[in-house]
């Protein structure tokens, strides 16, 4: 028990080295963009009428901290991030930690959504098609995860709003209806809002399921192959039992691994898709930070949460590993 | 020569082969990725010589200012007055008028006939960037022919796609050269050295690697200041493509130094007295160049499938370079939906393109693998 | 009567290439309690052969209808090669037969205990309980000669040497008491001490029990030992078999000649190695008449280039396949 605490302290510390790596990249980015908050906010200020001198602009900066030294206020934006306050934008003037707020959960839980999802469909139908040797199916199941991987979620969303539009006559659009929209949080409101969130988790499902199919055929197929498979035939055992037991049994193990590569990929598409839709949610807010308001602040808050999500979803995974595969296990104990 | 002779030599062949030839080898035997590969080599080709196949310039200088959003032309070889030999169209006009409700309505006039004709004189071109020409496979004795339609400002969407093609095969390579120079630097070093460096080097990598890419990419490609030209973005839209994508190949590149490296053959050359430098050209290289390629095609869709979500919302590629992504950016709107349909045939080729990219890449990395066959 | 009956086994597998032919018109039989030493160079199809004993080979195997497995059990007799369903093998799949493989490591299941699966089985073949099929797991563990059995029980194969391994696998096997025990290479990834352990533990075991064996092994060392008779593959084609002085004393085929003169001597170890010259051929290109006439050092004209010899006895129960036999006889 203690060598696994203290499996588990190492792995957490690991992952807060690569978020504070990660929390660097993003800061340094944010540095990069010409212009910093003290000049947009005078220069809207600008344009509000009121004359402004060099002087204003050195006395806003000394008062927002950004005379300070680079590494003094990656240091404190990292202090703040780690207890999720990201502190003012500057294009938009509020608390970022307020704006991002219950966006942060919904696109999580809704991008989390798409990964059950895609693994729901693609455990079972991997482990069969990897058993069967039947090479229609093995073909045409190829083609849709290839299918999956070629054609851009975007297409897939504007396919069915196509569709939508065409032969329902409504737009499959948002996340709330509109009288729920900025009510506060009810069963109603959570109840809308399923009603809505089977579009983009399904459209965000599609290529991860058709990724996670591939993962899980290769998997079972490599394992399939092994000697122990064989030996557990020779033993009399078969069927469902042999295929559940042994290959399936021991392909679960990477399956694992690769559930927060497979929510990086979720994370790509979801600014795109959310676009489309019309989500209320932090992709788009992503998306109007950069696109509409080069807003330095929101889109690099973004990216670390989206990054801290993913670190936090390999650090779980890990765990989950030990405690399933005894390989792992039993070295962490010796 | 005889049978047996004939038959020593191809069993010698077949175990002199270098790595490329037993790759080619068990590349051919694999139908989906050897048409895959005649797809693409035919895409590749339409894209290389797009201006010379495209009828018309696909900016707004190839505009046809009379046929805005006009539907694709089939251009047939039999109409009600007979047949002919050379396919031709009917001619179109248009009108809007308070009569229609100012709405575009066709007219076609069935009596008329306009030929098609083939290596016309059209709007000028420079093949590869620097051959001279105005040639173009076909055109119309008058007027335009429009086989994918047109868009809203009048340019013809078949002209558009070859060029589409053209720029994401462009994008590609572009974003795969720079990101697999940064890797064999990163990876190599970290490969090569092993140990402390090797572990730090890997610790960032993974770090970087676990940031999304794509909104990585949008927060880098809206900080390029809009007055740039489309050039210019193009070349810089390339290189944070290939800036972002480092990380999985620079892995790639180190797993396979480091194998390679504690491999005996490679401990056998050095006793024989080789220097550091010619144990990494002679042996190392040579023993992972096939395997870098196929990773090289490998991540190759993936640079072309984030450059058009990029382009698409708008980040990426603009007017006038042709990418489907730019192409696409207005099809969101529900008119657009609804009545321009023709909008999406680029989308076709596109998927194509990346499918075909796909199946490649895949038979490459099962040609490459010498146990594959065994573990069929 | 005997234990096993194996007649005009023939064996391809459908690939790509083509039909592969991998065993040709072999036939055998073991008795109750008998040893068989199964040997061969690699890819010579003797472990295809042991695998047609349990239809183990892979799908794409395509069995002749001449060829004809019939195991008699106390039940009566069975056909293994119709057994058509999984469900029906179970009878012969570790019930009469059992195997061992030549990678004790990668035959266990790897993130299984070594007592689940042993349990799991003796639950497939008998009545037991759970916690009778645990306890007999832990007394074969202790009879193979594990120490502190109980504890072994519960550990993964990784956590084990491989000479243990191999021991578990025995147990293992041998824990549904089957009437045939195939052993495939069981020596050949263990080191040279832990080998003569392993095979003085088999031959222990085979006294006790009492079951058949069939012994796969490139090592004419091993059989001599081991084996009451021999039978001798090459290219899928049993060219010698007899009982195993007999076969190593006076060796027909010039191939068990070959695999003789290339064991070293310990007596004499100034007398040169001298190995069979030449590779075996892939099974892609199968030689025409008798398969070894590309390496043979003894042919004798045309007729080994065309002809299949068939086999001919050369002593009692001592066959083999080869023209000079035909000369001989004929002379």
């Amino acid at each position: 028990m203690l060598q696994f605490a203290r499996f588990t302290a190492i792995r957490a510390a690991l992952a807060l080295v690569t978020l504070v790596i990660v929390s660097l990249v993003v800061f340094s980015l944010m540095e990069l963009v010409p212009g910093d908050c003290a000049e947009r906010y005078l220069a809207y200020k600008n344009t509000q009428g009121s004359a402004i001198t060099l002087a204003d602009i050195e006395a806003e900066r000394a008062r927002l901290g950004l005379d300070r030294p680079f590494l003094t206020r990656w240091a404190s934006w990292l202090a703040g991030a780690f207890q999720g306050e990201f502190g003012d934008s500057c294009i938009l003037r509020v608390n970022i930690a307020q704006l991002l707020g219950s966006k942060f959960w919904i696109s999580l839980a809704i991008c989390l959504g798409s990964l059950v999802l895609a693994y729901s469909i693609a455990i079972p139908v991997g482990i069969i098609s990897a058993a069967s040797k039947n090479p229609l199916l093995n073909n045409s199941l190829r083609f849709v995860s290839y299918l999956g991987l070629a054609m851009p979620n975007f297409l897939l969303a504007l396919m069915i709003m196509l569709v939508s539009t065409v032969y329902f006559g409504e737009t499959l659009t948002g996340l709330f209806s509109p009288q729920y929209k900025d009510a506060p949080w009810s069963l109603d409101k959570f109840l809308d809002l399923l009603k809505h969130a089977w579009l983009p988790i399904f459209i965000l499902g599609w290529s991860a399921t058709a990724f996670a199919l591939q993962t899980v055929r290769a998997l079972m197929s490599d394992e399939i192959g092994k000697l122990y498979v064989t030996a557990a035939a020779a033993r009399g055992i078969y069927g469902r039992r042999l295929l559940w037991r042994y290959p399936a049994r021991h392909a679960l193990g990477p399956i694992v691994n690769s559930l927060g590569f497979d929510l990086n990929r979720i994370f790509n598409e979801l600014p795109i898709v959310a676009l489309i839709l019309t989500l209320t949610e932090m992709g788009s807010l992503l998306l109007d930070a950069l696109a509409r308001s080069n807003d330095q602040q929101l889109a690099g808050a973004i990216i670390f949460l989206l990054t801290a999500s993913i670190v936090a979803v390999n650090f779980l995974t890990e765990i989950l590993l030990a405690v399933i595969d005894p390989r792992v296990r039993k070295s962490i104990i010796r | 020569m005889t049978a047996v002779a004939k038959d020593q030599k191809a069993k010698e062949a077949y175990f002199t082969a270098s790595q490329r030839q037993l790759i080619w080898a068990r590349f051919k035997k694999q139908k989906a990725a050897m048409v895959a590969a005649t797809v693409l080599a035919m895409l590749i080709l339409s894209g290389l010589f797009a201006p010379f196949l495209a009828p018309y310039d696909p900016t707004i200088a190839g505009r046809d200012k009379d046929y805005l959003n006009g539907a694709p032309q089939i251009p047939q070889f039999c109409d009600k007055n007979g047949c002919s030999l050379r396919p031709f169209l009917h001619p179109v006009t248009r009108e809007r008028s308070i009569q229609t409700n100012f709405r575009w309505v066709e007219k076609i006039n069935d009596d008329e006939r306009v030929y098609m004709q083939f290596f016309v004189r059209g709007d000028e071109y420079k093949l590869f960037g620097f051959i001279p020409g105005d040639v173009h496979l076909f055109g119309m004795e008058e007027g335009y022919v429009h086989l994918f339609g047109t868009d809203s400002a009048g340019k013809d969407i078949f002209s558009r796609t070859l060029f589409a093609i053209w720029t994401s095969l462009q994008v590609g390579t572009l974003g795969v050269v720079i990101s697999f120079v940064l890797a064999l630097i990163i990876g190599g070093v970290a490969g090569y050295y092993g140990g402390m460096v090797d572990s730090v080097i890997q610790m960032i990598t993974d770090a970087v690697r676990t940031i999304p890419s794509i909104p990585l990419f949008m927060a880098i490609a809206a900080f390029i200041p809009p007055e740039w030209s489309a050039e210019t973005r193009f070349f810089v839209i390339t290189m944070i493509l290939g800036l972002v994508g480092w990380p999985t190949l620079a892995r790639r590149v180190r797993t396979h130094l480091l194998v390679e490296r504690n491999q005996e053959y490679v401990l056998a050359a050095q006793l024989c007295g080789a220097s550091a430098g010619h144990v990494i050209r002679k042996h190392l290289l040579p023993s992972f160049t096939s395997y870098i390629i196929v990773d090289l095609v490998i991540s190759f869709p993936y640079m072309v499938l984030s450059e058009t979500a990029l382009s698409f919302i708008g980040l990426g590629l603009k007017d006038p370079v042709n990418s489907l992504g730019v192409m696409l950016q207005n099809v969101t709107k529900a008119d657009v939906l609804l009545n321009y349909q023709w909008y999406f045939i680029p989308v076709v080729f596109f998927i194509t393109l990346v499918m075909a990219f796909v199946f490649v890449g895949d038979g490459l990395r099962d040609a490459a693998d010498p146990y594959a066959e065994a573990r069929k | 009567m005997s234990l096993i009956d194996v007649e005009n086994l023939t064996l391809q597998f459908q690939t790509d290439e083509g039909l592969i032919t991998a065993v040709e018109n072999v036939s055998f039989s073991i008795a109750p309690g008998e040893v068989m030493g199964l040997v061969g160079e690699s890819g010579s199809g003797k472990s295809v052969t042991a695998k047609s004993l349990m239809k183990l080979n892979s799908s794409n195997a395509r069995y002749s209808p001449e060829s004809k497995i019939t195991l008699h059990l106390e039940s009566g007799p069975v056909s293994v090669l119709d057994l058509k369903r999984p469900r029906d093998m179970e009878v012969v799949r570790g019930g009469a037969i059992s195997m061992i493989f030549q990678e004790p490591m990668a035959s266990f299941a790897p993130a299984m205990t070594i007592g689940k699966q042993m349990v799991e089985q003796l639950l497939v073949h008998s009545d037991m309980t759970k916690k009778q099929a645990k306890e007999l797991s832990i007394e074969m563990l202790d009879r193979v000669g594990i120490s502190d059995a109980s504890m072994r029980f519960n550990q993964y194969a990784f956590e084990m040497s491989g000479g243990m391994r191999q021991r578990a696998m025995i147990a293992m096997a041998l824990s549904t008491k089957p009437k045939l025990l195939i052993a495939d290479e069981p020596t050949t990834a263990l080191d040279v001490t832990i080998q003569a352990q392993v095979i003085d533990l088999m031959k222990e075991l085979v006294d006790e029990f009492g079951m058949g064996i069939i012994f796969i092994t490139h090592d004419l060392g091993v059989v001599a030992q081991t084996a009451d008779k021999v039978a001798v593959m090459y290219l899928g084609r049993m060219v010698e078999e007899g009982p195993v002085r007999e076969v190593i004393r006076n060796p027909f085929h010039p191939y068990t000649q070959g695999l003789i003169d290339a064991l070293p001597q310990l007596d004499d170890l100034d007398k040169p190695l001298t190995p069979v010259p030449g590779d075996i051929p892939s099974p892609l290109e199968r030689p025409e008449g008798c398969v070894f006439h590309t390496r043979c050092s003894q042919i004798i004209g045309d007729i080994c280039k065309t002809v299949v010899p068939h086999r001919i006895e050369t002593g009692e129960f001592h066959g083999a396949s080869c023209h000079l036999c035909h000369q001989g006889a004929a002379e």
